[in-house]
C-alpha cells in the first residue's frame, strides 16, 4: 500500500432514492438525492468533522462509509480499495477495521445480554479465540473506556447514558480497527456527561492512533475532535478544510451562518440575525444551481444558473463569491463581508 | 433563610412580578418511598421578563413546569408551596377554575410539536377549537384571529396554513403553530418547555428570534426551560439553575456567567465547549447526577463537588444572598 493513499476516500458519491410522483397526472419518477456528488478523504490517524442540519445526507454518507449503502454512483475506497468490490478476505479486513458509535445509547445495546456479552460479541464472530482471552479482552476494553471490570455483568438498563455510551465505545474498539463511525456520539448525552466523553474519544484517538468520521450537529464537538471538517447542504459538499480555520473565519454564506447559530454560551452576545431566511427546501426539488441561494443573503442572479465549483487553494469552498478574478489563479479563501454589504462584481476581491 | 426574606430580596412586589412561586414542592410516591422531584422551588417572573431554568435531565425542569400548570398526574402530586399568578395562587384554585387558567392565563410550549398537535384536526381546526373555548364567539372572528395568530409567529401565508394539518408542515412550522396556540388566549405567562430542541440550528435562532420579539410587544413573562447555556445566555435576563430537584443558584444571567458562585454552576458552565478554545481537554464533571431515591443526606451535589467538605455531607447547605437578585444553596457561596 502506498503511503499517500488515505485511510478513506470517497470519490463523486452519489445516492439516489427513487420517490414515485403522487399525482396521476404525471406519474414520473423522482429521485431525492441524498447524497449528490461527495468527494471527501481520511488520512491515516486524521478525523473528518461532517456538519450540516437533519436531512442533508450525513447518516448516508455515514452508511455509504460502513458498506451499509451502496451508492449510486462513484466509489467509496478503503485504503485504495473500493469497498464494493472487495474479495472475501478483504471484506472481512474491511469489517474489522471499520466501526461504529450511534447516537442512541438506549437503542443501540441488547437489553437481553450482559455488557460483557455485548463487547465480547464482535470478538466471538470475528476471532477464533479461546473464551478466556475474550474475557480478558472484555476486561481490558473495559478499562480503555473508563467502566469498572465488574461492569461486564450488568444489564445495560442498569447503567446511565454516559456509561452505556462508553460501552458503544468499548464495543467499537474490540477488533482494534482503524477508522470509528461516530454518529452523534455525544449528543444524547447530558452536558456535564457529555465532557466526559468527549474527552475519552481524544483519548483513545491518541493512544490508538484512531481515525474519526465524526457526524454532528455541534461545531465545538467537531471541533474539539477533529482536524478536518466539511459541511454538508442538500446532499453537497459546501465547504471543507481545516476545523479551526473555517470555524474562525468560513467561506461559504451558509457556514457562516451555521455558526452564528451556534448560539456561545456567554451573555452580551445577544441574539443576532442569522443571516438565514426561510428553512431548508425539500431535497425533492432543491433549487437549481447553488442549493443555497434561495437562503442566502449575498445571493446573485448567477447563482440559479450555475452549480458553482470549489474555489481556495487552502481549502475548498462552493461559492462563486470566492472566485477569482477574470485571468488571476486560484488564491487563499478571503473573510466573508458582513451580509448586505456591496460585494462588487460578486467576488471577492 | 425565611421565606419573606426571599420574596424581598428576589424581587419587590410591586416591581411588576406576575408569577410567583413560593416553596412548591411536588412529590412522587412509589413502592421504594416518595420521592421529590422539586423540592422547594421560589422564583419570581415579572412582566416582559424570561427567566430560565437550566439543568440536566432529570433534575426536575420539566416537573416545575407541569407543576406550575397542575398538570402532573398520580403518582405525582403538587403537596406544597403556592403558585402566584397576579397574586392569585393557582395551587388553591378547583379544577374547573384552572381550566381557565391554562391557555388564558398561563401558555405552555412543550419540546415535541406532534405531542401538541392533533394529527388527525387541521391546524386552523385547532386554533378555532381552542378560540371557541376560550370564549371567542363568532366563526368569522375566529378565523380572522387565528390567521392573526399564525401571522404572529411568523408563518408564511397563514390564511393557507389553516387548512393543513401537521405531517404536511416543517418542524420549525410545527413549532411556531405550537407557539400561536399558546397564545392564542393572550396569557400574561409563557412557559417554554425546550421549545427549540427538536429544531435544527438555523431554524431554532429564527424560532428563538420569534418568541423574543413576540415577548416585547405583548410584554409576556417567559419561563424558559432548557439544558442549554448558548439559549440561556442569549435568551434570559434572569437564571435558575437547576439540581436534583432544588434551585441551587438564582441570578440576573450576567452574574450567572461571570460570577457564578455554586460549584455546580461553574463546572457546568466550564464543560461546555466552545468554537473559540481550543482545549486540550474539557473540564468535566465527575459521576453522574444522582438517582432521586437515593439523595444524600446533605448538599445533593457534594459527591461530585470538588470543594465538599464534611458539613456539606451532614445538612443541606443553607440559601446564601451572594447580591441583591442572587441567591445559592452553598456553604461557599459569598
Amino acid at each position: 500500500m502506498n503511503a499517500e493513499t488515505p485511510l478513506l476516500e470517497l470519490r463523486e458519491v452519489r445516492r439516489h432514492f427513487r420517490v414515485a410522483g403522487r399525482s396521476l397526472a404525471h406519474r414520473e419518477v423522482r429521485a431525492v438525492k441524498a447524497v449528490d456528488g461527495v468527494s471527501l478523504r481520511i488520512e491515516h490517524g486524521e478525523s473528518l468533522g461532517l456538519v450540516g442540519e437533519s436531512g442533508c445526507g450525513k447518516s448516508t454518507i455515514a452508511k455509504l462509509v460502513l458498506g451499509l449503502d451502496t451508492p449510486t454512483e462513484g466509489t467509496v475506497l478503503f485504503k485504495g480499495r473500493d469497498i464494493h468490490r472487495l474479495s472475501g478476505s478483504e471484506r472481512r479486513d474491511f469489517r474489522r477495521s471499520v466501526a461504529a458509535v450511534f447516537q442512541d445509547p438506549w437503542g443501540s445495546l441488547n437489553p437481553w445480554l450482559r455488557i460483557g456479552q455485548i463487547i465480547a460479541e464482535p470478538i466471538k464472530i470475528n476471532e477464533d479465540v479461546s473464551e478466556r482471552e475474550r474475557n480478558r479482552r472484555v476486561e481490558e476494553l473495559l478499562e480503555d473506556v473508563g467502566l469498572r471490570r465488574d461492569m461486564a455483568r450488568r444489564f445495560p438498563h442498569e447503567l446511565s447514558g454516559g456509561q452505556r455510551q462508553r460501552v458503544s465505545i468499548a464495543r467499537a474498539l474490540a477488533l482494534r480497527p482503524q477508522l470509528i463511525v461516530l454518529d452523534e456520539p455525544v449528543s444524547a448525552l447530558d452536558v456535564s456527561i457529555r465532557a466526559q466523553v468527549m474527552n475519552l474519544l481524544r483519548d483513545l484517538q491518541e493512544r490508538h492512533g484512531l481515525s474519526y468520521l465524526l457526524i454532528a450537529h455541534h461545531l465545538a464537538t467537531v471541533k474539539f475532535l477533529c482536524k478536518s471538517l466539511a459541511v454538508v447542504y442538500l446532499g453537497r459538499v459546501v465547504e471543507t478544510g481545516n476545523s479551526a480555520e473555517i470555524l474562525a473565519q468560513p467561506g461559504h454564506p451558509y457556514m457562516r451562518a451555521l455558526i452564528t447559530a451556534s448560539l456561545p454560551a456567554r451573555p452580551g452576545v445577544r441574539l443576532q440575525a442569522a443571516g438565514v431566511e426561510g428553512e431548508p427546501p425539500s431535497p425533492l426539488s432543491p433549487p437549481s444551481g447553488c442549493h443555497y441561494r434561495t437562503r442566502c443573503p449575498y445571493v446573485m442572479d448567477r447563482c440559479a444558473d450555475e452549480v458553482p465549483p470549489f474555489h481556495g487553494t487552502d481549502r475548498s469552498v462552493r461559492c462563486v463569491l470566492h472566485e477569482p478574478a477574470p485571468g488571476q489563479p486560484e488564491g487563499p479563501i478571503r473573510p466573508l463581508p458582513a451580509p448586505g454589504a456591496a460585494h462588487v462584481g460578486g467576488a471577492l476581491q | 433563610m425565611t421565606e419573606e426574606a426571599l420574596s424581598t430580596s428576589d424581587s419587590p412586589r410591586d416591581d411588576g412580578v406576575l408569577l410567583s412561586v413560593r416553596e412548591l414542592t411536588t412529590v412522587i410516591d412509589t413502592p421504594r418511598g416518595t420521592v421529590v422531584p422539586v423540592d422547594g422551588v421560589s422564583f419570581d417572573v415579572r412582566r416582559g421578563e424570561t427567566l430560565g431554568i437550566v439543568g440536566e435531565s432529570g433534575s426536575g425542569k420539566s416537573m416545575t413546569a407541569l407543576s406550575l400548570m397542575r398538570l402532573v398526574r398520580a403518582p405525582a402530586r403538587v403537596a406544597s408551596g403556592q403558585v402566584l399568578l397576579n397574586g392569585v395562587d393557582l395551587v388553591q384554585l378547583s379544577e374547573a377554575q384552572m381550566r381557565r387558567v391554562r391557555g388564558s392565563g398561563i401558555g405552555l410550549i412543550l419540546q415535541d410539536p406532534m405531542t401538541t398537535l392533533n394529527p388527525v384536526i387541521t391546524v386552523g381546526g385547532q386554533m378555532i377549537e381552542t378560540l371557541r373555548t376560550h370564549g371567542t364567539a363568532t366563526r368569522q372572528a375566529q378565523r380572522s384571529r387565528a390567521v392573526k395568530l399564525l401571522e404572529q409567529v411568523r408563518i408564511p401565508a397563514p390564511a393557507d396554513r389553516l387548512k393543513a394539518y401537521q405531517h404536511q408542515l416543517s418542524g420549525g412550522m410545527r413549532q411556531r403553530v405550537a407557539g400561536a396556540l399558546a397564545l392564542a388566549c393572550e396569557p400574561s405567562v409563557l412557559i417554554a418547555d425546550e421549545p427549540t430542541t427538536a429544531l435544527d440550528a438555523t431554524t431554532q435562532i429564527q424560532y428563538l428570534d420569534m418568541l423574543r420579539q413576540l415577548q416585547r410587544e405583548s410584554q409576556l413573562a417567559v419561563v424558559f426551560i432548557t439544558h442549554d447555556f448558548g439559549i440561556v445566555a442569549n435568551m434570559c435576563d434572569r437564571v435558575a439553575v437547576m439540581y436534583a430537584g432544588r434551585l441551587v443558584e438564582v441570578g440576573d444571567v450576567q452574574a450567572i456567567f461571570e460570577k457564578p458562585a455554586h460549584p455546580y454552576t461553574r463546572a457546568l458552565l466550564s464543560s461546555v465547549p466552545s468554537i473559540d478554545e481550543n482545549p486540550e481537554r474539557l473540564p468535566s464533571i465527575p459521576g453522574q447526577p444522582p438517582a432521586l431515591h437515593e439523595l444524600p443526606v446533605g448538599c445533593s451535589f457534594a459527591p461530585r463537588c470538588p470543594l465538599a467538605m464534611d458539613k456539606c455531607r451532614e445538612s443541606p447547605p443553607p440559601t446564601v444572598q451572594v447580591a441583591e437578585g442572587h441567591r445559592a444553596e452553598c456553604w461557599l457561596a459569598s
